[in-house]
C-alpha cells in the first residue's frame, strides 16, 4: 500500500497577530511562525524581516500580556505587535 | 418621574451609585469623533461636572462622526459650540469649555479638581502630555484612540490597594516619531468607529465613577472593525515611570497660564471668527498677508502623495513631512509655513522643528487644505507670480 504524505504540522509554530499601522508595513509574517526560545530572538528575526520596525515605537504582547523584558515563549504561543493609534 | 428613574431602578445600579455619578467631576479632552459620544452619555447619565478642553473648529468633513454638531456649526469652535449643545438637551448640566488645545504650559490647570479624565484627543503628543499630567496629579484617566478600520482604549492610573499604578508609558514608553502619529484626516475613519470606542470609555467612566461595576487599570482593549472583534491586553507597571521621569517633568512645571479663556461667556463670544490661540497657527488670509510681505518665504506642502488631487507648484513639496526625510537645506531656513491637510500634522511638525530649531520660526495653517477655497488659492497664485505688485502702499 503506498504511503500518502501527511502534511506537516508544526505543534511548536507561534502565531503572529498584527494591528494599526504595521498591517501595512512590508514583510510582516502575520499568521503562523516559527517557533523562537524567547522574545528577543522573536524580534530579532522580525526586524530582519522587516528592517522598517526599527525605527517604530510598538508593543509585543506574548499570549494577551505586554512584554516589558526579555521572555521565554511556550510552543503555540499567540504574540502581538500593537502600534500606538494617533486618530479620535 | 426624574431624567435618572431608568438607572436609578437598575439592580445593581441604584440612588447611591447615581449619587457618586453626580458628585463626579470629569475632563474631557477634545471634543470630536471620541469626545461627542463620551460628552453625550456622560451628561445624560447626570455626571455632576464636565470639563471640555479643545481648541478646534468645526469642519465638514467632521460631520460624518462629530454627532454634536452639523451644517450650521461649521467654523465654529468645538468646546463652546459642544457646551450650547449639551445645555439646549439638559439645562440644569453643570459644564464648561476651554477652547484651546492642551498644552505642557496648561495641563496642568486642565485636570486640576477633576476626578477623572477622558481623552478624546487625535494627537500622540496630547496623550503623552496626558498620561504625565494625570500621573504627576495621581488622577486616573482613560485613553480612547482609533487608526483606520480599528480602535483602542484602556484605563490608567488606577490602582487597587496595595498595587503600583500602570500608564501610558507602560506601554508605550518613548514616544513615536512623527510618521507614526497620523490623524482621521490621514487614515479616513467611518463614524461609528470612534462611536464605538467613545461609548466604550464612557461606559467604563461610569463603571469607574458609580462604583457599580468593576474596572481594571492597564487593561488595553482594542477593536477591528473589519472582523468586528475585540481584543484585549493586559500591561503591568514597566519603564513607564523612569520615562516619564527623565522625559516630560520639566515640561509640565513651566507655566503658561496667559493662554487660559477665563470662562464660558468669554468662550461662547469668540464665535465664528475664533482659530486655535496658537501662536503657530495661521489661517489662510494671514497666510496671504504674510506672503505679500514676505514673497520668498518658504511653504511645505506635506501631504502625503495620496492626498493630493491638485498641483501646487507655488509651494516646495515634502510628502509626509517625515523629519528623517528632510529637503536639503531646511536648517538654514529661518521662516517656514507648514501646510498638510487638515492642520493638525503641520501643526505637529511646526512644534518639532521650531523645538529641533531654536533659530527657526514655524508656522502651520490651519485647517490646511481642506480649509482652502478656490478664491484665496487664486489670491495666492497672483501674489507668488507677482511678488512687485504685493507691498501695499
Amino acid at each position: 500500500m503506498d504511503s500518502i504524505a501527511k502534511p506537516h504540522i508544526d505543534l511548536a509554530a507561534c502565531r503572529l497577530l498584527c494591528f494599526g499601522m504595521l498591517s501595512d508595513l512590508p514583510g510582516i509574517p502575520v499568521g503562523e511562525i516559527p517557533h523562537f526560545p524567547d522574545t528577543d530572538a522573536f524580534t530579532t528575526w522580525l526586524q530582519a524581516q522587516c528592517p522598517e520596525l526599527n525605527s517604530m515605537v510598538y508593543a509585543l504582547a506574548l499570549n494577551r500580556e505586554i512584554v516589558q523584558e526579555n521572555r521565554a515563549i511556550p510552543a503555540g504561543a499567540e504574540l502581538a505587535l500593537l502600534p500606538p493609534f494617533s486618530g479620535g | 418621574m426624574g431624567r435618572f428613574d431608568r438607572q436609578v431602578v437598575l439592580t445593581g445600579f441604584g440612588k447611591e451609585s447615581q449619587e457618586r455619578l453626580g458628585n463626579a467631576r470629569v475632563a474631557v479632552i477634545g471634543a470630536g469623533g471620541l469626545g461627542c459620544p463620551i460628552l453625550q452619555y456622560l451628561a445624560a447619565a447626570g455626571v455632576g461636572y464636565l470639563r471640555i478642553v479643545d481648541g478646534d473648529s468645526i469642519h465638514e468633513s467632521n460631520l460624518n462622526r462629530q454627532t454634536l454638531y452639523g451644517y450650521a456649526d461649521i467654523g465654529f469652535p468645538k468646546a463652546p459650540t459642544a457646551v450650547e449643545k449639551l445645555q439646549q438637551q439638559y439645562p440644569d448640566l453643570n459644564i464648561g469649555a476651554f477652547n484651546l488645545y492642551l498644552e505642557a504650559g496648561n495641563a496642568a490647570d486642565m485636570v486640576r479638581d477633576i476626578d477623572l479624565v477622558i481623552d478624546g484627543s487625535d494627537s500622540i503628543p496630547t496623550r503623552y502630555l496626558l498620561n504625565d499630567a494625570c500621573a504627576e496629579k495621581g488622577i486616573p484617566w482613560i485613553m480612547g484612540a482609533v487608526h483606520g478600520h480599528e480602535g483602542m482604549l484602556a484605563l490608567w492610573n488606577y490602582p487597587p490597594a496595595g498595587h503600583s499604578p500602570v500608564d501610558y508609558r507602560d506601554l508605550y514608553p518613548e514616544m513615536p516619531g512623527i510618521r507614526q502619529q497620523v490623524d482621521c484626516d490621514g487614515t479616513g475613519v467611518l463614524g461609528v468607529l470612534p462611536g464605538i470606542i467613545g461609548l466604550a470609555q464612557a461606559s467604563m467612566a461610569i463603571r469607574l465613577l458609580s462604583g457599580a461595576a468593576p474596572v481594571q487599570q492597564g487593561m488595553v482593549h482594542s477593536y477591528d472593525w473589519r472582523s468586528d472583534r475585540w481584543f484585549q491586553w493586559q500591561v503591568y507597571p514597566g519603564r513607564g515611570k523612569a520615562c516619564r521621569a527623565s522625559d516630560n517633568k520639566a515640561c509640565l512645571a513651566s507655566d503658561n497660564k496667559a493662554r487660559l479663556a477665563p470662562n464660558n461667556a468669554a468662550l461662547l463670544a469668540f464665535g465664528k471668527a475664533s482659530h486655535p490661540l496658537d501662536p503657530r497657527v495661521l489661517d489662510w488670509q494671514e497666510l496671504l498677508e504674510r506672503l505679500r510681505e514676505t514673497p520668498g518665504l518658504s511653504c511645505f506642502d506635506i501631504r502625503e502623495w495620496t492626498e493630493r488631487s491638485d498641483e501646487t507648484p507655488w509651494f516646495h513639496s515634502w510628502p509626509g513631512g517625515d523629519p528623517a526625510l528632510a529637503p536639503e537645506g531646511l536648517e538654514t531656513l529661518q521662516d517656514l509655513v507648514l501646510i498638510c491637510k487638515a492642520g493638525k500634522r503641520s501643526l505637529e511638525l511646526a512644534r518639532h522643528l521650531a523645538q529641533k530649531h531654536p533659530g527657526m520660526q514655524t508656522w502651520s495653517v490651519a485647517g490646511g487644505w481642506d480649509a482652502s477655497e478656490q478664491a484665496l488659492l487664486d489670491e495666492l497664485c497672483r501674489i507668488v507670480s507677482n511678488p512687485s505688485k504685493n507691498k501695499r502702499a
